[in-house]
């Protein structure tokens, strides 16, 4: 018996057993941009994604997760860098991800056509000591160059081993992750430095290793051999972490200070540029072992040649417009019909369900607050899924870097970046897809700053309310008023991004050193998986917000309901009902017995107390839905605070189309309707044609409203506080609260500044 | 026996014309544009072509090791170089 169980192995002790290759294995993807990372990516894990031709498509942090044979694979996109030096957001968070989150492999894709380059990236990941796998990407171009790499060579020089692949086609990916596996389970070794930096610099280096080592928690912690080398390069991030957490920091700096003073001495030249060089040297040195270019093969060079027509001095700026005309012709003539049916179609629903569902507040809480936000939300998807369309397009051939090298000269007077006209363009139709699209800026100063101003643009919701009150106010000149208020959004946004360059992001220098990459054909999945990607994610993460947004401004102009207005309502109606009743029993009894032409009168009459008794009823219901809205929060709001808004020359009535107009700009012009007690129809109709309609006729036929006062409250729809689905997008492409609000606090401040100056100048000078 | 030695002729990179090959002598940046540059391979020793400039001469872009980059005229000052 007791034999037995000693035979039994208990379960504990089987499961210590169990091979290393049960745990999970992570795996990060680094690389130059441009280098095929994503494709890399995509080909390894199956999961689908942008085929990126742009730095930055990748700041945001991508995984997936497989199973391999009998291992777990944790996949981590890292984004694509030239280097890691810690300028840059992207250079910080790979290698800070490399630093903290120690993956088990890095696979590093290179570009074969751009070895030295590459392999500069790739030599400062073995420096960090983490292990390393090449992979050779676009090898098949290279091959076509005539560029023949000997990677088992290349692998025994750097002590890196390297795979050929071509991402695209999925081609070596197997003896990639093979290769990756057999090093992160230690069968390969990369952790042998092989990178040389000459005597002298080594000798330096050495110094500094030994006071690093005085601290054995600080170089447990960090590479030391990297960290000396950082020393050397004088690199802030490394130099900031000696500062806090080495026990001998102040030694270690100038010791570091000293080296640094020794090579400039030696070298003449400063101590950064002596490292690159050394590397770069040393690269240089290993691809002329390992890489063997064939100079017979002469093949014509498509990129020059396209760049010979589309970056021309003149032609060049006149392809940029046409592009971009076609781009945002693609984006509003498709995308703006579509949005069109989904707003009719989420309308049929509140209709039905108003039709179907008892009166109350629970009704209109679910027609008005949620399926209006819900409708709110995808109305932009179409319009959102087209540009992005066009814009990944651009980005995978390469053209997006030619569209900043020719604007960049004009956007750079302002303070902005050549890749800055495109969401700002783009936001003359919708500044939710404006905004998202400024994600092709790699510098975060440059994106702020463009997502700051873009919303300033006339876009598509706001040209209802300004056409209507241009046409009502200006009718002579009505183009010319449109056009220069459209022309006035482009100079302010302008004109504050250089006000905010030279208060804000004072003195900050951001390099425009851009890389203008080899014209590719995208492929198809990668741009479509693209386009789902950024829509999705607008529909996710905006969403939200914009649905939160438009239950509470519901909520602010439904209640405080008037307990009374139901039994008003019904008393009044009655009241209109039996007069109307009277009426007609009346005129029945004077026709009793008539002849003829008397029973035609009888009829005629008969139909213009029917037409005076629905018209009744429909100046009392619109009467009351006015008196609800001024007793609303929202519309006690706009009262109270209407003598901040006398300066504009606003009353309370503009003042709550204006809190209204947070959901949408287009609603100003319907919430106009409900306050001069127009039916819902008419404002239909209202939107449909801007001419002769009844809602111009009351505003005009209004004493309040004048020229100038409705210039300044243009003016003010023009620049205040973007909606809340543009809010919703710079709160989801900055991150942080603070931009939107920030955002909405200087618009509203702008826009009340140029209204009272208009208001206030226009009367001085006695202009009405 | 004399020999007529030419001068050798220091420029910026924003001084060349378009198809004008030159070398790099220095990079007179600092901070982050200098370390971009040594980044993307503008050593002393370098050699490039300069391949166009845009409208009003700014941004330029240059063909450096074997890849395109575009630089603004500013950044391309800060670059000395030689003609070859």
């Amino acid at each position: 018996m007791t034999k037995d169980k000693t035979l039994q192995q208990p379960p504990a002790a089987r499961q210590t057993l169990t091979p290393v290759s049960k745990k999970i294995i992570r795996i990060a993807l680094a690389g130059n941009p441009n280098a095929g990372k994503t494709s890399i990516f995509n080909a390894l894990t199956g999961q689908t994604q942008h085929v990126g031709n742009y730095p930055g498509v990748t700041v945001e942090k991508k995984s997936a997760r497989m199973k391999y044979f009998d291992r777990t694979l944790e996949f981590v996109d890292l984004p694509g860098t030239y280097s890691l030096s810690a300028y840059s957001m992207e250079e910080i968070v790979a290698r800070d991800f490399v630093l903290k989150n120690k993956p088990d492999v890095i696979i590093d894709v290179i570009d074969s056509t751009n070895l030295e380059r590459n392999l500069y990236l790739c030599l400062q990941f073995q420096e960090l000591g983490v292990p390393i796998v090449g992979a050779l990407n676009m090898s098949d171009e290279a091959e076509k160059q005539g560029i023949h790499i000997d990677e088992k060579q290349l692998g025994k020089v750097l002590g890196i081993p390297f795979v050929k692949t071509v991402g695209t086609k999925g081609q070596g990916k197997k003896e990639l992750l093979e290769t990756a596996l057999q090093v992160a389970e230690g069968v390969i070794s990369t952790s042998e430095r092989h990178l040389n930096y000459g005597r002298e610099l080594e000798s330096q280096h050495n110094i500094l290793i030994e006071i690093l080592d005085s601290d054995p928690v600080f170089s447990a912690k960090y590479n030391r051999h990297w960290m000396a080398i950082k020393l050397l390069e004088n690199d802030p991030d490394a130099t900031k972490k000696v500062k806090h957490e080495h026990r001998h920091a102040a030694q270690v700096l100038a010791t570091a200070e000293n080296a640094r003073e020794w090579i400039r001495k030696h070298f003449g030249e400063d101590n950064e540029t002596v490292v690159a060089e050394q590397r770069y040297a040393y690269i240089h040195g290993a691809v002329r072992e390992a890489v063997k270019i064939d100079s017979t093969i002469r093949r014509v060079d498509y990129t020059e040649l396209i760049d010979k027509i589309f970056l021309h001095r003149y032609l060049g700026l006149m392809i940029f417009f046409g592009i971009m005309f076609l781009i945002y012709q693609l984006t509003f003539t498709l995308g703006n019909p579509l949005s069109d049916l989904i707003d009719q179609f989420f309308a049929l629903i509140q209709t039905a369900i108003l039709q179907h569902f008892p009166e109350g507040v629970l009704r209109d809480f679910v027609v008005e607050g949620i399926i209006g936000g819900v409708g709110g939300v995808l109305v932009f998807f179409p319009i959102v899924l087209f540009l992005f369309l066009g814009l990944s397009f651009l980005e995978d051939t390469g053209y997006m870097a030619r569209g900043a090298f020719v604007m960049d000269k004009f956007m750079h007077i302002f303070g902005l970046h050549g890749r800055s006209f495109i969401p700002m363009m783009v936001s003359t139709g919708c500044a939710v897809p404006g905004v998202m699209s400024a994600r092709t800026l790699v510098n975060p100063k440059d994106r702020v700053l463009t997502i700051m101003v873009s919303p300033l643009m006339m876009c598509g919701a706001k040209v209802p309310i300004i056409a209507m009150l241009t046409a009502t106010f200006f009718p002579k000149n009505a183009a010319t008023v449109f056009w220069s208020i459209w022309f006035f959004g482009w100079i302010l946004a302008l004109v504050l991004a250089r006000i905010f360059r030279n208060v804000l992001f004072r003195g900050e220098a951001s390099p425009f050193v851009m890389e203008l990459p080899p014209y590719r054909l995208p492929t198809l999945r990668g741009v479509l998986t693209h386009v789902w990607e950024k829509s999705w994610s607008y529909v996710k993460k905006a969403g939200t917000f914009i649905l939160a947004a438009s239950v509470v401004i519901w909520f602010l102009l439904y209640f405080p309901q008037i307990s009374d207005q139901e039994q008003r309502l019904q008393a009044q109606s009655a009241d209109l009902e039996a007069k109307y009743l009277s009426n007609l029993a009346r005129l029945d009894s004077t026709f009793k017995n008539g002849i003829a032409p008397e029973q035609l009168i009888h009829a005629k009459e008969k139909l213009i107390l029917q037409k005076e008794y629905t018209d009744q009823v429909q100046q009392l219901e619109s009467r009351l839905t006015k008196e609800a809205l001024s007793h609303s929060f929202g519309g006690q709001l706009a009262q109270f605070i209407e003598p901040a808004f006398k300066p504009c020359g606003f009353d309370w009535r503009l003042v709550v189309t204006l809190i209204s107009g947070f959901t949408a700009k287009e609603v100003i012009v319907s919430s106009m309707g409900i306050i001069y007690g127009i039916g819902a129809t008419e404002i239909e109709q209202e939107q449909q044609t801007v001419t002769q309609v009844p809602l111009k006729e009351k505003l005009k036929a209004d004493p309040v409203y004048r020229q100038l006062n409705i210039l300044a409250f243009m003016l003010f729809v023009l620049i205040y506080l973007p909606c809340m689905a543009t809010m919703a997008a710079v709160k989801k492409e900055l991150g942080k609260w603070k931009y939107p609000a920030f955002l909405a606090f200087y618009t509203l401040s702008i826009a009340w500044l140029i209204a009272t100056l208009v208001f206030q100048f226009g009367q001085l000078f006695g202009l009405e | 026996m004399y020999q007529y030695q030419q001068p050798q002729t220091t420029v910026t990179l924003a001084d060349l014309i378009p198809n004008q090959k030159f070398k790099i002598i220095r990079v007179n940046a600092y901070g982050e544009i200098k370390r971009r540059l040594i980044e993307m391979g503008f050593l002393p020793g370098t050699e490039g072509v300069m391949l166009r400039k845009a409208l009003l001469n700014d941004p330029i872009e240059i063909f450096i090791k074997s890849y395109r980059i575009s630089l603004r005229l500013a950044e391309a000052k800060q670059i000395l170089v030689e003609k070859v």
